[in-house]
């Protein structure tokens, strides 16, 4: 696997870290320092590491779920370092698509409506025919066509974590983070699951970030980088 | 921001019915808490007003001196009998010295545990009651029965039954006699649709006051002491009321001192109503009552207990809305990972406070329906079921 350069900086730049210090405050603290990252539009990349090395939090400082303490952090031209709470949460609800590690899905909701939800809790939300038929494709996509009115609980755990996937695309946000996102699949779910996630990225132009520590899936992604050359502190 | 709000239900539905035993307790909980004021109020409320309209339509009582409270009830609405009685001679005097209307009520007999009102036709006038089938007493042995009577019994017009027997040890007292239903009242929602009417005769010859038997013979006069015959046991003595037997029916004794329990009295004027109550209030046989005083003084018990279960229920709001909270408290710790979701995907502080809120409003909106739709039928079945 060639793990290409994360450090060219240009104009299509969908994700840009320069120089970004997070530090978790707390019993366990834990210092995150990122010298730079580019990640161009229509890119995917694969973040590689050890569990505890931060690949997460990285996925999360995107997000905008944490604010740096440093630097700038550029997501398709947001300044996110320096946005308000409000303004992140804002440009998470129209941006981003996470995949969270846990898959977690609100019980009490059918596996259509937790693909839905992304789209109840934009302000101003309006739901329209067109959005539920988007997310019974993408179901029918993860190959979920029975799943539409079944509870998480009667899901399986490769299927919860279908859904997850589908409700991180339903809005069509141009960045689809994942974090861990084959843990747990088979070998032919992790195929058949990568496979439709390049579809996507192919068809809508998406750029894919996906956290793992699988060497498979950063092998199938193409270019990957490992959360510790990131803060060498080399700088591009 | 209706979009929003209309979301941010449709979520908390979906958790509610997600967790139906928690939502039904809760809101059976708010319920209880809503309700039992609600219900204390409407129960008061009606209680007053049907004691104040009866109480009010009555100026005056006279009855033998004593337990006022007793009085009131007993003649208005038949809860007991008087211990003591008037004579009938006092329904003429007091006829002779107030202008208005007098009307007599003897109480003292049941049938088949329904008090027997023994009264004369005015009462019928003065309560509004008409018979709304058959014919309203007019013979000695005619009773008319209330509505709840009839309902209860299942009676109707021209069925015969015995009055209770007043004292089952009593081996000289008097038989139960067989009365004649001759009506049915139309419901007036009061007392005297749980009673059985009469006229006066009719009650004393169930005192055994009067009898009716065989024409007496001569050789069935066994003696005379001072004008009292002692009969032969072989004359027979008539225990029904019938077309035969009634014109047999006679008073022993003095006719002035047979029996009343009070007099409901209507003076044609506040003139007479006052004058009225200063001379009986010379009196030391009579007593008079004003049964709208003694009913304020009732309804000011219940009023008293009213305040007080009030502030039992301030009490028990109180504690079902501190459980309610802390359920719903639970709740959010229990839902903790779906309201950082919620948080994680983009979602406000406001509006995750919504999607919890609106929890709160959809158990508060079941609890006030509940609340609402038991009033609904608590008030119905106070003003058109159930009697006072």
């Amino acid at each position: 696997m060639r793990a290409d350069s994360p450090c060219s900086l240009s104009q299509k730049a969908a994700v840009f870290l320069d120089d970004v210090r997070f530090n978790y405050e707390g019993p366990s603290s834990f210092e995150l320092s990122i010298d730079r990252l580019t990640v161009e539009t229509g890119e995917r990349l694969a973040i590689q590491g050890a569990s505890g090395s931060g690949k997460s939090t990285l996925l999360r400082l995107i997000a905008g779920l944490l604010s740096p303490q440093n630097g700038r952090l550029d997501v398709f031209g947001s300044d996110l370092a320096r946005a308000t709470d409000t303004e992140r949460r804002q440009f998470r609800l129209h941006t981003i698509g996470f995949v969270f590690q846990d898959y977690p899905l609100v019980e009490s909701l059918s596996a259509l409506e937790n693909v839905l939800l992304p789209l109840r809790l934009v302000p101003k939300a309006t739901m329209t025919g067109e959005d539920v038929d988007r997310a019974r494709s993408l179901l029918r996509r993860l190959d979920l066509p029975d799943s539409y009115e079944v509870k998480p609980a009667a899901l399986s755990q490769g299927e919860r974590q279908r859904v997850a996937i589908a409700r991180a695309l339903v809005h069509e946000a141009p960045l689809l983070l994942a974090d861990e996102p084959t843990t747990g699949l088979d070998p032919q779910r992790t195929e058949e699951l990568l496979d439709l996630l390049f579809a996507l990225q192919k068809e809508r132009g998406l750029t894919i970030l996906a956290a793992s520590h699988d060497p498979a899936l950063a092998e199938r992604f193409g270019k990957a980088v490992s959360i510790e050359s990131l803060s060498t502190g080399a700088r591009c | 921001m209706l979009s929003a709000l209309r979301h941010a239900l449709a979520l908390s539905w979906r958790s509610l019915r997600h967790e139906p035993r928690k939502a039904a307790a809760l809101t059976t909980a708010l319920w209880i808490a809503f309700s039992l004021p609600v219900l204390t109020w409407l129960s008061t409320q009606h209680l007053e007003s049907s004691l104040f309209a009866r109480s009010e339509s009555t100026p005056i009582l006279l009855g033998s001196p004593g337990n006022d409270y007793d009085l009131a009830l007993s003649s208005l609405y038949f809860r007991s009998r008087p211990r003591e009685t008037l004579p009938i001679a006092t329904l003429t005097s007091i006829e002779a010295e107030s202008p208005g209307l007098v009307v007599p009520i003897y109480l003292g007999h049941s049938l088949q545990g329904r008090p027997i009102v023994a009264t004369s036709r005015s009462y019928f006038d003065v309560r509004g009651l008409t018979a709304e089938s058959g014919r309203l007493p007019l013979q000695l042995g005619e009773i008319v029965v209330g509505a709840g009577v009839a309902r209860e019994l299942r009676l109707e017009v021209g069925d015969r039954l015995r009055n209770d027997l007043t004292n089952l040890y009593d081996l000289s007292g008097a038989y139960p006699f067989l009365l004649e239903v001759v009506g049915i009242l139309a419901s007036t929602r009061s007392a005297d649709d749980d009673a059985v009417f009469t006229g006066l005769k009719t009650a004393w010859t169930l005192d055994g006051r009067m009898h009716g038997h065989d024409a007496v013979q001569p050789e069935d006069i066994l003696g005379d002491e001072n004008g009292t015959l002692e009969a032969s046991a072989a004359i027979f003595l008539f225990a029904e009321l019938n077309a035969q037997s009634r014109q047999s029916f006679h008073l022993h004794g003095d006719p002035d001192a047979a029996p009343i329990s009070a007099l409901l009295v209507f003076p044609s004027s506040r003139k007479q109503h006052d004058l009225l109550l200063g001379s009986i209030a010379l009196r030391s046989d009579l007593q008079a009552i004003r049964p709208r005083k003694i009913v304020e003084s009732v309804l000011e018990i219940v009023l008293r207990l009213q305040r007080l279960l009030g502030a039992g229920f301030l009490a028990i709001a109180v504690a079902m809305t501190l459980l309610v909270g802390t359920v719903l408290g639970l709740t959010a710790r229990l839902r903790q990972r779906d309201l950082q979701l919620f948080r994680e995907l983009g979602a406000s502080r406001a509006r995750v406070s919504a999607i919890l809120g609106a929890e709160i409003v959809w158990v508060c909106c079941g609890a006030l329906f509940a609340s609402g739709a038991t009033a609904t039928a608590t008030y119905f079945l106070l003003h058109h079921l159930l009697p006072l």
